[in-house]
């Protein structure tokens, strides 16, 4: 369902990764361009999605949160009449690998990304315990799994189609890290134990890349398997090592409006793309 | 004949369970207590490892359950979640092993673990994916690449080492006699290669019915090898009461168990008696004494029945770890406490049947 000359709505969603669009459209960093991409903000932040992704509704069956799938009907009405694409826009989660890596937990930890030769990791050797990497991955497709569900339900057959971004890269430096905790991952941190926050705290740039990479394989065949488009963060916003430039960190973990701004204009490249080569063939 | 008669009669004066009518003709099953004298007795606080058959899984679940110290020496990193670590059979013994059949087995994972045998199966691959020879199964999917295989078994032989050198006391169950042998240098595989894992070839893989004095040669090895790196260290052996899925020896499978169970029962029975700080505790003779009449194994007639295990831990608590009250309707807390973790959920007996079927065993793969 492709209309791709009267212009693309995309429906903006998602947790905190989503806040730097969310600015950059606030701040009029991304305007609606000539070839009529605007963003709509449907529901972002930590609490964007009340009572979970997924909900059981008063048949038994298991539905997408309906603060989505209000949103999209709304569009959907809308673009009828002004001849429109709806295009979804997820940006939801992006922070398990975070959750996971953030932190040395119980010793140096390591493992082997798969799509690397292991004779280009050989700190894999120095670590004091080894973590097969499908037991890493098995761990991080359960705890997506509800994105996973949520993505599924999704009415992908009503809309032109569905982009999820991920959360972004890893930044590389410790003491930027230690000193520009979220309060949230501050919260989080002491209620697991963690004493003072230092940079000996936080796990090597190294390991969190390598998990942030896991993150992104388990998202991406999630996203893929829903019939949707799996985005990462745009080249731009990476430095030569693939980590996240400094100067486009908010925080420890999320973007700043920049970044949000590169972001967008990443999608609308991509979707007007898509579109257009959609078009084509038919 | 008078009472007279039976006046110097050395049975005289031994106890009632020496006596087969007093101690098991006229005992409901459930009461029978085949333990002896055990030569000492475990603390709550004791590290206690647990290794050996299928049928060892279930003394390292009560031990979790009754909030012992099980010693877990091979965690999964703390931000697995337990169902994740359990596929990867993280806390189903005290390192990521997996099943140990036979005394031979055990002996050379030690030695692995130190560096005194390096066998010559490094690894066996299908379809894209590594096996370890050695623990196939405790990898569901296998490893991703022969380097990842070897980075996680010297992970996994460390945590091994660790585990002999701190347990206060480990528990082996003993299984089977019967395994297959590696020509070559002589290592013997949990799993006959060719069913499920591997490649079986003729010129390499040959099958081995250990006898009682292999069996005895090898506990005896271990045992002082173990002593020389953890000198204070208690070993509890058992003889699983789990029949041979299949023989590969010729003879019917029933008389093959029996051979089987015998030669461990009785190199258990050596041991114990040659032995300081060493004791056989009878698992094998309280699932399967004529008393329970079958009543402790399933329809299988193979697979022990959930009042069968808590049979043996009963009395295995009442002997070994009398000061720790076992609630047998607690679950499993999660695997590998090093510290008594908060008393689990209120339970239910559905959890218990569910944990049975759990069981892992290697040895099923022979049917394929």
């Amino acid at each position: 369902m492709s209309n791709a000359d009267a212009g693309t709505l995309a429906l903006l969603f998602g947790n905190s990764h989503a806040n730097c669009m969310v600015r950059a459209l606030r701040h009029k960093l991304f305007p609606t361009s000539a070839d009529g991409f605007s963003v709509r903000i449907v529901s972002t932040g930590s609490d964007a999605f009340p009572g979970g992704l997924v909900l059981v509704d008063s048949l038994g069956r298991r539905v997408a949160n309906p603060v989505v799938t209000r949103a999209i009907d709304q569009a959907i009405r809308e673009s009828e009449r002004e001849g429109r694409n709806v295009w979804l826009l997820s940006v939801i989660g992006g922070n398990f690998a975070n959750r996971l890596s953030l932190f040395r937990t119980d010793g140096d930890i390591d493992f082997l990304d798969p799509d690397e030769d292991s004779a280009t990791q050989p700190e894999v050797a120095d670590a004091d315990r080894y973590v097969p990497y499908d037991l890493l991955e098995a761990q991080l497709q359960s705890a997506m799994s509800s994105l996973g569900e949520f993505l599924r339900l999704l009415p992908m057959g009503r809309v032109a189609g569905l982009t999820h971004v991920d959360g972004p890269p890893p930044v590389p430096d410790a003491n930027f890290i230690v000193e520009n905790l979220p309060e949230r991952t501050k919260d989080l941190a002491r209620a697991a134990g963690e004493g003072e926050i230092t940079a000996a705290t936080i796990s090597p740039a190294r390991f969190r890349y390598k998990v942030w990479r896991a993150q992104s394989r388990v998202a991406r065949r999630m996203v893929e398997a829903a019939g949707g488009h799996y985005m990462s963060a745009p080249p731009a916003a990476l430095d030569s090592e693939g980590y996240r430039r400094l100067e486009l960190c908010a925080d420890a973990a999320h973007g700043t409006t920049e970044y949000g701004a590169l972001c967008l204009e990443a999608i609308r490249s991509s979707v007007t793309g898509l579109l257009a080569e959609r078009a084509h063939h038919e | 004949m008078s009472d007279d008669a039976y006046r110097t009669c050395p049975y005289r004066q031994l106890p009632q369970s020496s006596y087969w009518r007093q101690s098991v003709a006229e005992c409901s099953a459930g009461d029978i207590d085949p333990v002896g004298e055990m030569p000492f007795r475990l603390e709550p606080t004791d590290r206690i490892a647990t290794a050996g058959s299928c049928f060892a899984q279930h003394i390292a679940r009560y031990l979790q359950r009754a909030r012992c110290n099980y010693f877990v020496a091979e965690q999964p990193p703390g931000f697995i979640d337990r169902e994740v670590a359990e596929r990867f059979q993280y806390g189903t013994f005290s390192a990521r092993f997996g099943n140990i059949y036979t005394s031979r087995q055990l002996l050379q994972l030690f030695q692995r673990a130190y560096g005194r045998f390096s066998p010559v199966a490094e690894a066996w691959s299908a379809e894209g994916r590594w096996y370890d020879p050695f623990r196939p199964s405790v990898q569901p999917e296998g490893f991703r690449s022969l380097a990842e295989l070897e980075h996680d078994r010297r992970s996994h032989l460390a945590r091994v080492r660790r585990m002999f050198e701190e347990c206060d006391c480990l528990v082996f169950t003993l299984g089977l006699t019967e395994t297959w042998r590696d020509r070559r240098d002589g290592a013997v595989f949990p799993v006959c290669p060719g069913c499920g894992y591997g490649e079986f070839d003729p010129e390499i893989h040959e099958f081995v019915n250990l006898s009682v004095r292999d069996v005895e040669a090898d506990l005896g090895e271990f045992v002082a090898s173990l002593r020389e790196v953890n000198p204070a260290v208690k070993v509890i052996l058992t003889v699983s009461p789990v029949p041979l899925i299949a023989t590969h020896g010729g003879n019917h499978v029933l008389s093959a168990t029996t051979y089987s169970k015998s030669v461990l029962r009785v190199a258990a029975e050596t041991m114990s008696r040659e032995h300081e700080q060493l004791a056989y505790f009878p698992s094998y003779e309280i699932i399967t004494s004529s008393a329970s009449r079958g009543a402790y194994f399933a329809d299988d007639l193979r697979s022990v029945k959930e009042q069968g295990v808590q049979h043996v831990m009963r009395l295995f608590f009442h002997h070994l770890l009398p000061s720790v009250s076992l609630d047998l309707d607690a679950p499993s807390p999660s695997p590998a406490p090093q510290t008594a973790p908060a008393r689990p959920p209120e339970p239910s007996r559905s959890t218990l049947s569910a944990e049975v079927a759990d069981i892992i065993c290697d040895e099923d793969r022979v049917l394929g």
